[in-house]
């Protein structure tokens, strides 16, 4: 008490100076009619303000549960695509809903660490085998795929992307059907290269390439990229390929599982 | 005791000028001249500081009052008395000021006088245009009329001060 008496004693002249002009403010906004009206205009924008902004910032607290909402939602969606089945019909003509069984399952996951500039580039994502990802699994993003799952622990996976030097992936043109394996040259995040594609296929740039099936990895018919530029190499056609996915801002991916890999791979490993 | 009750005359003839004479001049346009800020300007440089605000705020409810712009003119004066010590300081001469000084024309000459009255007027009636307008939109109409009210009430008070508070 005797401390805000003392403070009270050395401050007088300030706080008496706003006790003032605080008293002359309300006086002005009580009694005098325009000054009245102009503080409620004023009061109801700042009340208006303030509110807007609360509202944008637990907006923003909220994101993140809504994109693992988004995503889960979309992990079903991808599901429940055609692609995404596997076909069990042995009479084609048979064309039931019981026909199709799941093929792709689809784990979505948080980019934890990326990387895009260096010879071999490699993302963290959040989650593990915990979750069901294992090694040689494909991951693809809403704009097309990311990479190869190279290694797993309990809770995080480390994914090969496209711009790793490791890196193959059979590629078909979406049009045409003619197939090639795309590799990544190390230059820029953008661009990757097609290599040996015969020299009768007709190229057009800008023709879109997708995924097949052939390399056990990816679905078929996920998007890789547009041809940029192409052209001619000893006996085959070299394309470069404008990447459709941004290496720079990946967010979320989806961890494709494969229910059927294993079945074909022990088939296919008979013969070699 | 002499000087309280010479500075309570001249505080309730000021007033009282104001309020019955200067109020009532039908200025140019909307603007009129405060002579009663004059009572503030020539309180002895010395004066506590509190007491200069009480009397500011005290003059300036009474011209409220009088002209019910109820808050207005005591806001501003308000503003005007707490700056007063700072601007004395910054027009400070050289050897400083004595104890029985008074900050009038005769004492330290017009100019030092002009800058002195145009400064706290200035203070006074930007601060008073702001509590009228309460906006700052049409900031070019205001300021004008600012800035001719200021001249105004510092030429009235110039004058009052050559004439009248000679000592």
């Amino acid at each position: 008490m005797r401390d805000l008496f003392a403070f009270i004693g050395k401050h007088s002249f300030i706080l008496l100076f706003f006790v003032l002009q605080i008293v002359s403010f309300i006086l002005i906004i009580n009694f005098n009619e325009p000054q009245k009206t102009r503080m409620g205009v004023v009061s109801n924008a700042f009340q208006g303000r303030i509110y807007s902004v609360t509202q944008k910032i637990t907006r923003y607290f909220w994101l993140d549960f809504a994109n693992q909402r988004l995503v889960a939602e979309n992990a079903k969606l991808y599901e429940n695509q055609g692609f995404s089945k596997f076909d069990h019909s042995i009479n084609v003509s048979r064309v039931t809903d019981t026909a199709y069984s799941q093929q792709y399952e689809y784990i979505p996951a948080k980019v934890l660490n990326n990387s895009s500039n260096k010879p071999n580039n490699f993302i963290t994502i959040n989650k593990g085998w915990k979750h069901g990802i294992a090694k040689n699994m494909s991951v693809i993003c809403p704009s097309g795929i990311v990479g190869i799952v190279v290694r797993t622990s309990k809770n995080f996976s480390l994914i090969m992307t496209v711009l790793n030097s490791q890196f193959r992936v059979s590629t078909k043109f979406k049009n045409s059907g003619y197939y090639g394996s795309l590799l990544w040259n190390g230059e820029n995040y953008k661009i990757a290269t097609l290599e040996e594609i015969p020299l009768h296929v007709i190229i057009n740039v800008g023709d879109t390439l997708v995924t097949n099936s052939y390399s056990n990895l990816f679905p078929s018919g996920i998007m890789v990229g547009t041809i940029e530029s192409f052209y001619q190499k000893d006996n085959f056609f070299s394309a470069n390929v404008l990447l459709s996915t941004d290496f720079k801002r990946i967010d979320y991916v989806y961890v494709v599982k494969d229910l059927y890999k294993e079945e074909r791979e022990i088939l296919e490993n008979q013969v070699q | 005791m002499e000087n309280i009750s010479r500075y309570t005359i001249i505080f309730i003839s000021l007033i009282l000028l104001q309020i019955l004479v200067f109020n009532n001049i039908p200025a140019i346009g909307m603007i009129s001249p405060y002579i009663y800020l004059a009572f503030i300007l020539i309180l002895p440089v010395s004066i506590s500081p509190i007491l200069l605000l009480l009397l500011a705020f005290l003059s300036g409810v009474l011209v409220d009052l009088s002209i019910t712009s109820y808050g207005v003119h005591s806001f501003s004066t308000v503003m005007m008395a707490a700056l007063r010590p700072t601007i004395l300081k910054i027009l400070a001469p050289r050897i400083g000021y004595e104890s029985n000084n008074t900050p009038l024309l005769s004492h330290f000459g017009t100019s030092w006088a002009l800058k002195y009255i145009t400064l706290c007027v200035a203070i006074h009636h930007i601060s008073l245009y702001f509590c009228f307008t309460f906006t700052f939109s049409d900031l070019g109409f205001t300021f004008i009329r600012m800035l001719l009210n200021i001249a105004l009430t510092v030429f009235v008070i110039i004058l009052s001060e050559i004439f009248v508070f000679k000592k």
